[in-house]
């Protein structure tokens, strides 16, 4: 009988023991950059991958176009597009955005298949930049629960942005 | 043939010693046959199990005194002197049921059958009906309510020998008849390649095995036994039919239609004269409680035997599966765990794998037995992806192995193996891979109360361009009977497993997952020690206590490179992983009957003294099971502490959000099977409740395990 209560004992420690587990409530809140990329001129035949990039701090030398620094790596923008509508929390491959700052917004184009971190394999066509000042990179200011959006990205394959250090 | 020849010219008595035969019938308390009953005469090889009909025949006997033992599952064992100086035939025997079985669990984990309180390691014995009645369709799902077993999605490591490693090699050998299951590619094991149905008997040997079974027993074996073919006809089919619960939280819901899977197998078997066949043919359906993680999959079965005489037989058995499963790697966070990423939506992978292995036994003496086990596995698979990643692989290996009983003391086993494996894949390259292997195993009693083992297994490996390894693993072991009721077991032996080709080729990038080659990877080795007591207090009581330990040394173990974030295997210079294990069995009134099981684990990387990832530090298990005569009601609880470490790289460099939520583990399954032979019906029930109380968890982060299901079940016999 003692035996028993026990089993009953530890049936009942193991349904009282059980809540619920994870919960949608235990989810960050996410924040990301939405907004659209416009081309203008010719697309280059020999262009392979065109993904838009984001970088915690900026390129000032080769090194810095790591991993490490990375924050988001859109999926691949169709060749030939004269627009591109872009929203990191739906269309991404690496998606690490929290609120906070980012250094360096672009768009970058890549003549071979893979997708590399290999710096020289990678060119800039368009930067998220100051108004009117097109040549510099704009600082990407995140705050807590809101995503940034209407970003706008002009990529003039006629009239390219300065390259980061490192590349061809 | 060659060593065959140079033992008859070593050992001539082997051939012309003069030999007698007995024969009989085993039946139970009411005079009805009894099927599978194991007949043997101890300390010899002469043995063989009952017939349909409960008939036994046991021949090539040499003149003498023997220990007659016959044994049943159910059973009390039955232990008679018997002189043997001429034929003998027309024995009976009658055995009486008796609640407690653990007398009568034989292993083969030493590559021959002995009692499991002979062993000197730890073991589980389970048998396939087990969890075939819990509607359990996988077997991983079977695995996950073992003891001491830890599993992570599709990995399973025994007493935390395996974290998750992305499907690349396993620490855990898992052999279908002698036959291992292993890719040649991945090194993986693919779990539905197992028939279920078809399983008689599961074996789960803790602990390093490596000085027996080789590379990949690293943490042990689970050894599965199919079931024998009865004589005459006799077919079953099973059907199952579940459905996924919808989630607690509206938020989750992502469809409108019931998530159902069905799974539905036939099977037959017929034995005559010398000749026997047994195949199977199953179909599964698994509509998910996930987007894009359907699975569909048709799967055969197949056993032959062939008795050429009583000394002699072939067996042949080959198993496989085409699948088509969709990818669903990560999900896209936490507010929307049961959608996949994005780029996995619409991915699928078809694949096609196949087994196929021969056993021929030949009993020279009563005393002497030799084995020949050649086998292939075949796989191939295809991402249907952006990565179109893909391979073929072909592995072929061959055991030899001899059984040698020197004495009524000395047991030898010793054996050889090799293993060419040739792989084509856009994702390992072209590879090949060769192993050799040589081992030896002897028991010696001393008296009837201790047992000694000793050990040893040398093996070579070349994978393609590596350099080839070489390593030779010893081992000791010893088993005391302190008292009938008491029994000490230690053993303590070197490990050793070689990297997969997928550890060291992996060249490939899935759902924003890269993961690149290590060209100077390293076996990885173990020393380890164990020390278990088992005590029975009553014939319906016992308790089981172990403490383990084992040290790793150039332990294999993904990680991610922060120079480029791509995942890489390395190996980590030190870790151990040591702990204890606590296990208890009660039966009550010949009805009920609870297993308690409580491992506690501390594995550590001892570089930077942090846990090793996915493994749970506390795991606790309590399995109550009520039978009668036409019912049998059951409740299992499975608890696992929560993960101290997992893949925070990939949560950092934000592949998986919210990857780092998790909790403890705490699952509850509900099974009630009738049998319906009471209303004259060869047939039975099974409903189950799996995860009861919704439960929601990750084993590997970014993956949320199954919600609570139904299951109902129902299996037909026809003979």
């Amino acid at each position: 009988m003692k035996i028993l209560i026990s089993i009953l004992i530890l049936i009942s420690f193991a349904f009282f023991s059980c809540d619920e587990g994870l919960s949608p409530d235990e989810a960050e809140i996410s924040v990301g950059i939405s907004g659209r990329i416009i081309f203008k001129g010719q697309w280059d035949n020999s262009i392979r991958r065109t993904h838009i990039v984001m970088f915690k701090d900026s390129l000032k030398s080769s090194s810095d176009f790591s991993a490490l620094n990375l924050r988001y790596v859109s999926e691949e923008i169709p060749k030939g597009s004269s627009e591109y509508k872009f929203d990191s929390q739906e269309n991404a491959i690496l998606n690490n955005i929290k609120p906070g700052e980012y250094a360096y917004l672009a768009v970058a184009q890549s003549k071979t298949f893979l997708l590399s971190l290999n710096r020289s394999a990678w060119f800039v066509v368009g930067i998220y930049s100051i108004e009117n000042e097109p040549t510099k990179a704009k600082i990407v200011n995140i705050l807590p629960k809101n995503s940034l959006t209407n970003i706008e990205i002009i990529c003039d394959f006629d009239n390219l942005p300065p390259q980061p250090p490192g590349g061809n | 043939m060659r060593s065959l020849v140079l033992l008859l010219i070593l050992f001539p008595s082997i051939m012309f010693a003069q030999t007698f035969r007995i024969t009989g019938k085993v039946l139970d308390e009411n005079n009805n046959a009894l099927a599978g009953a194991n007949v043997y005469l101890e300390n010899t090889l002469a043995g063989t199990t009952t017939d349909n009909n409960g008939n036994f025949t046991i021949s090539k006997i040499k003149s003498g005194t023997y220990k007659l033992i016959v044994s049943l599952l159910g059973y009390s064992k039955l232990v008679s002197e018997i002189i043997i100086e001429k034929n003998i035939a027309n024995l009976i025997f009658t055995l009486s049921e008796t609640s407690y079985q653990s007398e009568q669990i034989v292993v083969s984990a030493n590559k021959y059958q002995q009692n499991i309180d002979d062993l000197p390691i730890s073991a589980n014995v389970f048998s396939g009906d087990k969890f075939t009645v819990k509607n359990i369709i996988n077997f991983d799902d079977a695995l996950r309510q073992m003891p001491g077993v830890n599993v992570t999605l599709d990995q399973v490591g025994i007493r935390g020998s395996s974290g998750y490693s992305r499907g690349a090699g396993t620490r855990v050998l898992v052999t279908l008849d002698g036959i291992p299951l292993y890719t040649g590619d991945s090194g993986e094991i693919i779990w539905n390649i197992i028939p279920l149905y078809q399983i008689e008997r599961i074996e789960l040997i803790k602990g390093s095995a490596s000085s027996l079974y080789g590379s990949s027993a690293l943490g042990g074996v689970i050894s599965l036994s199919t079931k024998k073919i009865n004589s005459g006809f006799n077919g079953v089919s099973s059907a199952k039919f579940g459905i996924y619960d919808k989630p607690k939280f509206v938020e989750w819901r992502w469809s409108n239609k019931l998530r159902t899977f069905n799974n539905q197998v036939a099977s037959a078997s017929f034995a005559a004269n010398n000749f026997g066949v047994a195949f199977s043919f199953g179909r599964d359906e698994n509509f998910s409680y996930r987007k894009n993680d359907w699975d569909r999959r048709l799967s055969g079965f197949i056993k032959a035997n062939y008795n050429f005489n009583e000394n002699s037989s072939l067996s042949i058995i080959s198993t496989g599966f085409t699948r088509n499963r969709a990818t669903f790697n990560f999900w896209k966070d936490l507010r929307n765990p049961l959608l996949p990423l994005r780029q996995d939506d619409g991915q699928h992978t078809p694949s096609d794998r196949i087994v196929f292995g021969m056993n021929f036994s030949h009993l020279l003496t009563q005393n002497f037995s030799i084995s020949v086990k050649p086998s292939l596995f075949k796989t191939f698979w295809k991402d249907e992806s952006e990565s179109s990643n893909s391979s073929n692989s072909s592995l072929f290996r061959n055991e030899i192995l001899a059984n040698w009983i020197l004495n009524k003391r000395t047991i030898i086993v010793s054996g050889l193996e090799n293993q060419y494996g040739i792989v084509k894949s856009n994702i390992f390259g072209n590879r090949e891979l060769k192993y050799y292997g040589i081992f030896s195993q002897i028991e010696k009693s001393y008296s009837e109360k201790l047992k000694f083992y000793f050990g040893f297994r040398f093996d070579a490996n070349k994978l393609s361009e590596l350099e080839s390894e070489k390593s030779f693993s010893p081992k000791l072991g010893l088993n005391y009977k302190i008292s009938a009721s008491t029994i000490i077991r230690s053993m303590i032996g070197k490990g050793f497993r070689s990297p997969s080709l997928a550890e060291a080729f992996t060249s490939t990038t899935t759902s924003g997952v890269s993961v690149k080659p290590n060209p100077k990877i390293k076996s990885e080795i173990s020393y380890s020690y164990e020390i278990g007591i088992n005590h029975k207090f009553t014939s319906n009581s016992s308790v089981d206590l172990a403490f383990f330990n084992n040290e790793f040394y150039n332990l294999i173990e993904p990680k991610i490179d922060p120079a480029d974030s791509k995942v890489i295997f390395t190996n980590l210079t030190r870790a151990r992983i040591s702990g204890i294990e606590l296990g208890l069995n009660q039966q009550l009134f010949s009805t009920f009957n609870l297993n308690a099981n409580y491992t506690f684990l501390n594995p550590k990387d001892l570089r930077t003294d942090k846990y090793l990832k996915y493994r749970a530090v506390n795991q606790f298990m309590l399995s109550v099971e009520y039978s009668s005569e036409a019912m049998t009601s059951g409740i299992d609880f499975r608890f696992m502490s929560r993960y101290r470490e997992i893949d925070n790289e990939f949560v950092e460099y934000g592949i998986v959000k919210d990857g780092d939520k998790r909790v403890e583990i705490k699952v509850i399954d509900l099974n009630f099977t009738y049998n319906l032979l009471n209303f004259g019906l060869p047939a039975r029930l099974n409903l189950s409740v799996k995860n009861l109380l919704n439960y929601y968890y990750v084993e590997m982060i970014g993956n949320l395990a199954p919600i609570r299901t139904f299951v109902f079940g129902i299996e037909a016999a026809f003979n």
